[in-house]
Parts: C-alpha cells; sequence; structure tokens
C-alpha cells in the first residue's frame, strides 16, 4: 500500500496518468500512445529504493499473454536497468522467442545472478537457431564454464552462423575443457578464422603448456591473427615468444615483420628489449630503421646505449630513425651525444622531456665544440633559464657564437634583462654587429609590457652612442610613445646626419599615440622635400585612423578633414579611405560618401564603406548614415554585408 | 651478403619495408628509384591499400581526404544504404578516373579481402566498435569516427584487440589539435599556472526511438545489416537518417545507434580537455549531475582534484592565474602529446603510423577514454545522481544499475 501511494506521488509528479501507465505499454505499438515513453519517464523520475515496485508492473507486461511484441520489447530494455533475481522466470520466457529473446537478453547478460545463466542455458539447446546465437553470444560474454558441453554440440551445426557462433562462444568461455575441445576441431574452411579467434580467446583463458599449445597452433598457420597469438605467447612463454619475434625480424615472413615491431612498440617486457637491442647491430639498414622507430615508441629506456650506437651509421635513413627515437627516449645523458651531430639534432633535443635536459645544455654553453648547438637546442627549448649563460657569451671570442648568443637573447630574454642587454650592446665597438645586438634587444622589447621602461633603458645610452646605435634607439621609440621618446626623435629629426634624420621622422610617422600629431601635421605642411612631406602625412592619417590613441571620433574625422587637402595622391587619399572605416561619426560617412563619387577612388571607398557599415550597423545614432550609405552602394557589395551577418555554419562533424 | 643479394631480398619485401620504413623517413639504398611510381607516389604495390565503410557525408569526405594522400589506394567502397554507396563509388571512381573500386553492401566482405591493408568506419556510432574489432582481428588496421564507440564495455574491448592483434586505430576528430590545440598549448605552457578546471559544451544525450514502423523502400537500405547489434525494431527512415543534431531526424537522435551530441561533440571538445588537462589516459572518479544549485552543469573530478564542467561554451581552461587563451607564438609544450612525423590531421598521422607501426595521435586508448567521458555523462543525466566511477577497474562503485549501463547486450548474431 505504501509502495502505491509513493508510486502515485511519482506519477503525479511526472504528470502521468500512473493506473494506466503499465496497461497501456502491455497494449503499446511502436508509434501509437505515449505509454513507451511515459513509462520511460516513470522510471526516471522514481527514487532507486522504489523501483521494485516498477520491476513487478514490468514483469506482468513481460508475462501478460495478450501483452503486445512492442510492449514486451520496451518492458525488457527497461528491466536491463533495473531487473533483479525475480524478473528472471519471466524474462527467460521469453528466450525461444525468434525477435524477444534478444530483449530478454538485454536483461538476463546483465544480471548478476548464476539463476541468469542457468535460464539461457536450458533455453539453448530448444531455441530457434536465430535465438541460438544469441543465447551462445551472451553465455559467452558471461564465461559461463558450464555452457561447454552444450555449446560444444552446436561447433558441429548444418548452419556455419551457428556454428561459428558456437566457436567464439566456446573461445570466449575459455578454461581446459573449451581449449581441449577447441584443439581437437577441425572446422570447415568458412569458420577458419572464427575457429582461430576462439583458439586465440581461449589462450588467454590458460596459463603454461595448455595456452602454449593452442598460441602454436596458430602460429604453424597462416593467418594474420598469429601477431595476436605472439602476443598471448609473450604473456605465457617469454622465452618462446622472443625467439619467435627475432626469427620473424630477421626472416622473410612480410605480414609478421609489421607485427613483430607493433609489439615491440606495445609489449611490456625487460627480456624483449634486452633481445631487439641485441638483434638491432646484425639487421639490414631497412629493418634497422622499423626496429629503431619501434625501440623509440616503446619508450624503454635500456635500449637506450643501443641506440645511440646506430648514430655512427653511414645510412642517412638510419640516422634520422635514430634521431627520431633518441627524442623519444633520450634524456639528459643523451644531450652531448646529440649535441656532437650538430644541428641535425635539434629538433630531437627539443622534443626531449627527461629531468635535467636543460641543465646539461646549459653547461654544454661552456664547451667551445658544442655551444652553438646547445644554444640553438636551448632557444627551441625555450629554456629561459639559459638567459644568464647566454648573456656572458655575447663576449665570446668566436664572432658566431656571440651572434648565436645574442640571437637566443631576442627570443628568451625578457624585459627584466633589457638593461643588461643595452650595456652589453652599446660597448660593442664594430657597429654592425652592434646594430645587430640592439636589434635583438629591440626584439625583447617588443613583446615587453612596459615598453617605456625598455625605452628608457636603451635611451639612456643615446648620447654616448654613434650615429648607427642612435639610429637603432630611434626606432624603438614609436612604440615606447612617451614624451622622453617623442623628445629624442624630434632632437633627430634636426640631426646633419640625413640618413639618422630619415630613421628619426620613419619613427614619428610609425608613433603610437596622438602626441606626434601636431609635429608630423607641421611637417608634412613645410617640409621643404616631398618625401618627407608625404612621409609626415602618411603618418598623421595613420594616427587618426588608431582606433586606441585616445582621440575622440569628432578629433580623428577633424584630422582626416585636415589631412584631405594635403592628400595631393591618391596613395594617401586611399589611406584616409582605410582610416574612415572606424571613426565613429557622421561627418566620417559623408567624406566616405563623398569618396565614393571619386571614380578613381570609388573602388576603394565602396570596399570600405561596406567595412563601415558593418562596424556601426548597430549604431542607432548613426542609422540614417548607415542606411544612405547602403543605399549608395551598388547591390553587389550590399550583399557582402548580408554574407557577414549570415556565417554558414561550419560542419559541424 | 652480397649487396645484390641484400636487394632482392628487400625486393621481394618491398611492401613490408615501405610499411616499416616509408613515410617516417627517406628510403635512401632501400628502394630504387626506378621502382617509384609517377610523381613520386609510390608505385601501386607499395601503396596501403583501403577500403571505406560508412559512405554517408562524413565517410565520403574523411575518403577524399584519404585519396589525397599519396600513399593510399582505395579499392573498396561499403555502405548498407545504397545512395551512399553509389556516392562513394563515384566519388573514388572519378578520383582515380577509372573503375576499379568495388562496392559492397556488408563490411564482412569488404575485411575478408587479403588485399586491404586499412579500412575508414564512418558508419553510425553504433557499428563503430564491430567494424572496427571485426577488421581488426582480420589484419586491418582502423581509421575509425568518432565517437569511437556506443558502450563504454565496446572501447575497451576495441583497445583489447588492437593490442592483441597489433594493429593501428586512430579515431578522428580534427578539432582536438586543428580548432582547440593551441588552446591547450597556452593551458600547459605555465604561464597561466596549473590547470584548476575546464568547460566544455557538447550537446545533449539521445532519447529512445519510439517511431512507428513502415515499409522499407525498395532497394534503399538493407535494414537487418543497418541495424547490426542494436535490437531488432520496425524500420521508419528517422531512426537510420543522416539529419545533424537532435531533432528526431536522424541517428544521432537515438539512444540504440547513438550517444546523442554528448558523444558528437564530446569526441572533439572533451577529447581536447582531456589533452589538454593530460588526463587522456584516465577518467574521472566522480561524475555530478547539475543540481540548480552549486552544481550548475554536469561535472566531472578526476583524482587529481582537476574538474571538467559540462558547459560554459568551451573548450576554456581556469587556471591558477586566470582563464588560458591561445598565446601569440604557438609552440607545443614539452610533456602534451601532439601529432607526429609532420601529420596534420589524424589522417595523415594514421598513414603515417599504420607505415611505422606507432600509436597515432589519436590512439585507440585515447578515443575511448574521451567517448568514456562522454558515456559517463550520458548515464549520469539518465539516472540523475552522483556516481563514482572506477577508472581503472572501469566500472561504477556501488552502484549495481549504473554497471548495467557500461554495456549492452548485442542482438545475435553480433558479437565482439
Amino acid at each position: 500500500m505504501k509502495k502505491c501511494l509513493m508510486m502515485m506521488a511519482v506519477c503525479f509528479a511526472a504528470g502521468i496518468s500512473c493506473g494506466d501507465v503499465w496497461q497501456d505499454l502491455a497494449t503499446y505499438t511502436y508509434g501509437k500512445g505515449t505509454a513507451a515513453g511515459d513509462a520511460e519517464q516513470l522510471l526516471q523520475k522514481t527514487p532507486v529504493d522504489q523501483h521494485g515496485a516498477i520491476e513487478d508492473s514490468l514483469i506482468a507486461v513481460v508475462s501478460a499473454k495478450d501483452a503486445t511484441q512492442d510492449g514486451k520489447a520496451i518492458a525488457c530494455r527497461m528491466l536491463q536497468q533495473i531487473g533483479t533475481e525475480k524478473c528472471i522466470p519471466a524474462v527467460a520466457s521469453l528466450l525461444k522467442d525468434e525477435v524477444l529473446s534478444d530483449y530478454a537478453r538485454l536483461v538476463l547478460e546483465r544480471i548478476k545472478s548464476p539463476t541468469a545463466d542457468a535460464a539461457m542455458l536450458s533455453a539453448l539447446e530448444s531455441a530457434p537457431d536465430k535465438a541460438k546465437v544469441g543465447i551462445m553470444g551472451s553465455l559467452g560474454v558471461r564465461r559461463n564454464a558450464n555452457a561447454v558441453e552444450v555449446v560444444a554440440k552446436l561447433v558441429a551445426h548444418s548452419d556455419p552462423a551457428v556454428a561459428g557462433v558456437a566457436l567464439a562462444a566456446l573461445g570466449k568461455i575459455g578454461g581446459a575443457p573449451a581449449a581441449s575441445i577447441l584443439g581437437k576441431l577441425k572446422p570447415a574452411a568458412c569458420l577458419e578464422s572464427v575457429y582461430t579467434d576462439a583458439l586465440l580467446d581461449c589462450g588467454r583463458s590458460l596459463t603454461g603448456a595448455p595456452a602454449v599449445a593452442l598460441y602454436e597452433q596458430v602460429l604453424a598457420g597462416k593467418s594474420t591473427q598469429r601477431i595476436c597469438a605472439l602476443s598471448g605467447l609473450l604473456a605465457v612463454d617469454e622465452k618462446l615468444a622472443i625467439e619467435k619475434m627475432v626469427g620473424f625480424l630477421t626472416g622473410d615472413d612480410d605480414q609478421m615483420l609489421g607485427g613483430v615491431l607493433t609489439l615491440v612498440c606495445e609489449a611490456p617486457s625487460a627480456a624483449l628489449t634486452k633481445a631487439m637491442t641485441g638483434a638491432l647491430p646484425t639487421l639490414p639498414d631497412g629493418k634497422k630503421v622499423g626496429l629503431l622507430i619501434a625501440l623509440g615508441a616503446r619508450g624503454d629506456k635500456e635500449a637506450l646505449s643501443s641506440i645511440c650506437g646506430c648514430l655512427a651509421s653511414t645510412n642517412e635513413a638510419v640516422q634520422k630513425a635514430t634521431l627520431a627515437a633518441l627524442g623519444k627516449l633520450g634524456d639528459a645523458s643523451t644531450v652531448k651525444l646529440l649535441l656532437e651531430t650538430g644541428g641535425s639534432a635539434t629538433d630531437v633535443l627539443t622534443k626531449m622531456s627527461g629531468p635535467g635536459v636543460d641543465d646539461t645544455l646549459i653547461q654544454a654553453l661552456s664547451d667551445n665544440k658544442l655551444k652553438k648547438a646547445a644554444i640553438q637546442a636551448l632557444v627551441s627549448r625555450s629554456c629561459v633559464s639559459a638567459v644568464p649563460a647566454l648573456m656572458k657569451l655575447v663576449t665570446d671570442e668566436d664572432a658566431a657564437v656571440r651572434k648565436a648568443a645574442w640571437t637566443g637573447l631576442g627570443s628568451l630574454a625578457s624585459e627584466a634583462d633589457i638593461a643588461a642587454m643595452a650595456k652589453a650592446a652599446f660597448s660593442i665597438k664594430d657597429e654592425k654587429e652592434m646594430s645587430e645586438a640592439v636589434g635583438m634587444a629591440r626584439r625583447v622589447c617588443a613583446q615587453a609590457t612596459d615598453k617605456a621602461a625598455c625605452f628608457d633603458a636603451i635611451a639612456a645610452y643615446y648620447e654616448s652612442t654613434t650615429d648607427i646605435g642612435k639610429a637603432a634607439i630611434i626606432t624603438l621609440a614609436s612604440s615606447a610613445g612617451t614624451p622622453h621618446a617623442l623628445d629624442i626623435v624630434k632632437k633627430t629629426l634636426g640631426s646633419a646626419n640625413q640618413e639618422l634624420a630619415g630613421s628619426a621622422l620613419r619613427s614619428l610617422a610609425a608613433w603610437s599615440n596622438a602626441d606626434a600629431a601636431d609635429t608630423l601635421l607641421e611637417m608634412a605642411k613645410t617640409a621643404t622635400k616631398g618625401k618627407e612631406s608625404i612621409l609626415a602625412l602618411r603618418g598623421y592619417i595613420n594616427i587618426a585612423g588608431l582606433d586606441n590613441s585616445g582621440l575622440k571620433p569628432e578629433q580623428r574625422c577633424a584630422m582626416l578633414k585636415t589631412a584631405d587637402p594635403l592628400a595631393t595622391r591618391p596613395e594617401e587619399k586611399r589611406l584616409i579611405i582605410g582610416a574612415l572605416r572606424t571613426v565613429r561619426h557622421a561627418d566620417a560617412f559623408a567624406m566616405m560618401s563623398a569618396y565614393m563619387d571619386d571614380p578613381a577612388l570609388r573602388e576603394e571607398a565602396e570596399q570600405s564603406a561596406v567595412e563601415m557599415i558593418s562596424n556601426f550597423r548597430k549604431d542607432k545614432t548613426l542609422a540614417a548614415e548607415v542606411k544612405k550609405l547602403t543605399d549608395k552602394l551598388p547591390d553587389s557589395k550590399k550583399a557582402d554585408i548580408v554574407d557577414k551577418k549570415k556565417q554558414p555554419r561550419k560542419n559541424a562533424k | 651478403m652480397k649487396k645484390g643479394d641484400e636487394m632482392k631480398k628487400v625486393n621481394v619485401s618491398r611492401r613490408a619495408f615501405l610499411k616499416v620504413t616509408g613515410a617516417a623517413v627517406a628510403l635512401p639504398n632501400i628502394i630504387t628509384s626506378s621502382a617509384l611510381g609517377a610523381n613520386g607516389r609510390p608505385p601501386a604495390s607499395e601503396r596501403i591499400v583501403m577500403a571505406g565503410i560508412g559512405m554517408g557525408g562524413q565517410g565520403s569526405g574523411d575518403l577524399r581526404q584519404f585519396m589525397g594522400d599519396p600513399r593510399i589506394q582505395v579499392v573498396a567502397v561499403c555502405d548498407v544504404k545504397n545512395q551512399n554507396l553509389e556516392r562513394g563509388l563515384s566519388t573514388v571512381n572519378a578520383h582515380y578516373k577509372n573503375k576499379d573500386c568495388k562496392p559492397y553492401v556488408d563490411y564482412r566482405e569488404v575485411i575478408s579481402r587479403k588485399d586491404i591493408d586499412m579500412v575508414m568506419c564512418a558508419t553510425p556510432d553504433h557499428m563503430h566498435a564491430q567494424i572496427s574489432i571485426d577488421a581488426m582481428k582480420s589484419g586491418k588496421d582502423v581509421y575509425c569516427e568518432k565517437p569511437l564507440t556506443l558502450t563504454i564495455a565496446e572501447g575497451r574491448k576495441m583497445v583489447d584487440t588492437a593490442r592483441r592483434y597489433g594493429r593501428v586505430l586512430s579515431s578522428g576528430s580534427q578539432r582536438v589539435i586543428g580548432d582547440f590545440g593551441a588552446l591547450a598549448c597556452a593551458a600547459r605552457s605555465g604561464k597561466y599556472g596549473n590547470i584548476l578546471e575546464t568547460y566544455a559544451t557538447p550537446g545533449g544525450p539521445p532519447r529512445h526511438c519510439y517511431l512507428p514502423g513502415e515499409p522499407i523502400p525498395p532497394n534503399t537500405i538493407n535494414w537487418d545489416l543497418w541495424l547490426g547489434p542494436a535490437p531488432m525494431v520496425p524500420y521508419h527512415p528517422f531512426r537510420c537518417g543522416q539529419a545533424y543534431g537532435l531533432g528526431g531526424q536522424g541517428f544521432r537522435s537515438w539512444y540504440d545507434y547513438s550517444g546523442g551530441m554528448m558523444t558528437d561533440w564530446g569526441g572533439h571538445k572533451f577529447g581536447a580537455v582531456l589533452h589538454g588537462m593530460g588526463l587522456d589516459h584516465t577518467g574521472p572518479t566522480e561524475i555530478l549531475p547539475p543540481d540548480g544549485g552549486e552544481n550548475q552543469y554536469l561535472t566531472y573530478v578526476f583524482a587529481n582534484g582537476m574538474k571538467l564542467h559540462v558547459g560554459g561554451g568551451g573548450p576554456k581552461y581556469i587556471c591558477e592565474k586566470g582563464e588560458a587563451t591561445p598565446l601569440r607564438e604557438f609552440k607545443v609544450p614539452p610533456g602534451l602529446r601532439w601529432y607526429e612525423d609532420g601529420a596534420n590531421t589524424p589522417i595523415k598521422d594514421l598513414v603515417n603510423c599504420v607505415i611505422s607501426r606507432k600509436r597515432p595521435f589519436q590512439d585507440v586508448e585515447y578515443a575511448h577514454r574521451t567517448a568514456t567521458v562522454c558515456h559517463l555523462g550520458n548515464i549520469c543525466y539518465s539516472l540523475n545522481r552522483k556516481l563514482k566511477w572506477d577508472p581503472v577497474k572501469e566500472d561504477f562503485i556501488g552502484d549495481p544499475e549504473a554497471s548495467r549501463l557500461v554495456d549492452r547486450p548485442r542482438r545475435g548474431p553480433w558479437q565482439i
């Protein structure tokens, strides 16, 4: 009574009429009514401790003589999840039904109870063939040793489908009785493959001589399944298996060669590593390559010294395979050896992840023969702890080492190292070398968060350095964008050295904020040389186009209006058009519209207008301008805007 | 041994040599240049001969990628749906400009061919394990589309078969590295500190199908073969439809044939975060259903304390120093698994590994672990209770009902 009340409460909560669910399920046919879904929902919402009541209802459906096939099938599906010992008799009564037998097994195969085994076993002999194959499958899955005798009778069944499933089930059940039966069989040709798999499955359930006998039986044949026999043999008679593997490795059996190499990649056995490394030097180059790759993938460091021995090979393929294997297995102990092979090992050294690799590479920086290769490897490994050691190498006697060290610093150093790098760079006498060194410091600055501090650290040497040094400093000024940087650039603009002054102007033209705008505009208007005037104007337009310059849209728009009459060439007009795309201002739309009327600029203006409209189409304050500009666009360009809105869905799979 | 003798010996087993030495390294002194095919393509006798099983949209696309690799020769296509089969056949024949490709309805005929080295399995999910295991037992290497499996137990059997039979199997999410790899690199770069938790939203679970039976249109489908190990039910075109999503018009909607979008996109997104977290060789220890309170999303908890939340779009990595975003400079951190030997897709990676015999990036074990996370989520959604999982034994702890759902009995005569 209590259970019944609880069920009613669950039904009520699920919005289902409780009394009808199971009756409806008993008369259910696919597609008609909602009984199946209701029952499923009810089960899902019922607490586990109340599943007994549901099981009772489902047993009633399964047992009902007048219940439909679909209703019974769905009841079985649900019992698969919640069925207990008590449902077994009812469900087992379906085992001889050609269709419902499979549904009955949904339940019985997953119930941990000997009663389920007994039920399937007792149904097997008298079940129709179609049901027999399913039942045998379940008995195999459950490894029911009591089934061997009955299943064994069916290996001689006239229907190969039944006989095949019987063989497979025997193999899965395994054990000595099954092995004894399987070992004596001579199956029909069409069942040979199934039979071999059964031998292999059965072998897994055994140890010692009986297992060896089954694996030997398979290995005596020609099937691809011999690989499986070999892996099975490795588990029960390692010595014999390894002997055979070496035999296949050195022999002519193509099929087994690939299989052996796969096992070398996979199988855990110290003796196998020893045997394979022993065979390695004796193999021809082609097979050596295969074994080296496999030993690398195997990951057993015991193979390391044998693999290292192959580095001396004159065969390029062997060398490559050796390096690849060392990439997998190598550790600190192999670093020196790899460095000695030169640049070809850099990739391997990059991938090595063992402890001490970085430290060993850093130590190698003090070895004149190895330092260049070590720098290369440390850079590839992004080893920032190498920076202090690299700083020492920037004064190395060997120019190539100095250059490599600077290159390494360019990749690995951080803004904390800039002051030291600047000091070292500006103390270099050779101007070309100094310029390259400053270039590396610049590279670090480019990645720095505090660009102003970086610039200041380098600019400290402005007064004391040569014009080449000054030029290098100047190129950093634009990204720093500080008043100090601007002062230095302005000062340099007046240099008598025309090249240096040109560098200053280029730096100014690439300024990252609006501070340089006035100077640039002035130069654009007054510069005596056309080239300088153009460069200044371009820099001015560039600043107006910056989205993050701190300028308001109306200021940016005003700058571009100012630039317009100064831009006498189409190239600068196009720059203005490009800059307008991100200016959120009605006047910017008007300017763009005007450019669209110019035949020489129409194409670029229309293209930029599309982007401008896309950028601001959701800005209600610019709705009228957006519409006006859109209307002015040719239809083909309007389609571009539409396409942007409707991005095609990527192929999900 | 004289040089000539060695060459003679090499020529006898040229195909095996190619498989163990070919793509991973160059082949100087092993195969003469005259033995090479046109345009550097290996001659037919040295190509990896393969068949495509499941020639729907994904299968056809995959097969085109395979055919784009000069080391591959496709000789057979197979599908239980006539329309798919014809399309697949014409795709292959058009590619090779001949009519050599053979069509099959029953994959068992394909895998019984001794000349085939590898099969691609791109059928609906419920056939993946069956076909892959049968193929591996027949000595074929396998490319199996994701999701790898329909049940957790199937995956373990696939791993077991691959290892015992010495076969190479790769699953097929191109997105794990292609779309989400850079994020994994960032999360593992050290910049953000240790990973604490991740977010990924694959999509919902499947449901049971109660569609009515309909007559099978003549010459369209072999219904019994399409169902394979799934329970026998009446035909309806939407049961076996190829429509994407959970809209009830394609197989991904239905429990008997698919894990729904949970496994479909889970193969990508869960695969990605498991890879990034370095947990793609194991599994969670707890699965918590969304409870409308503290657990907004279904959540997986791993033994090392990391969490994976099924929500928030993702993949996202929340680390000690904030959410990881891809770094400007792309670099694979040491210890993060990646494609090898120049591969940039799972297909190229598999072809390399078929030759070298190494495990591919999406080796069966990793694919199984990814699929397991998806299945665990579906089971948790279905039972709507906290579950404890043993990732070593691959069984639930103290929940017999949940344990029942680790595997599903197969319709006779299908067994794996």
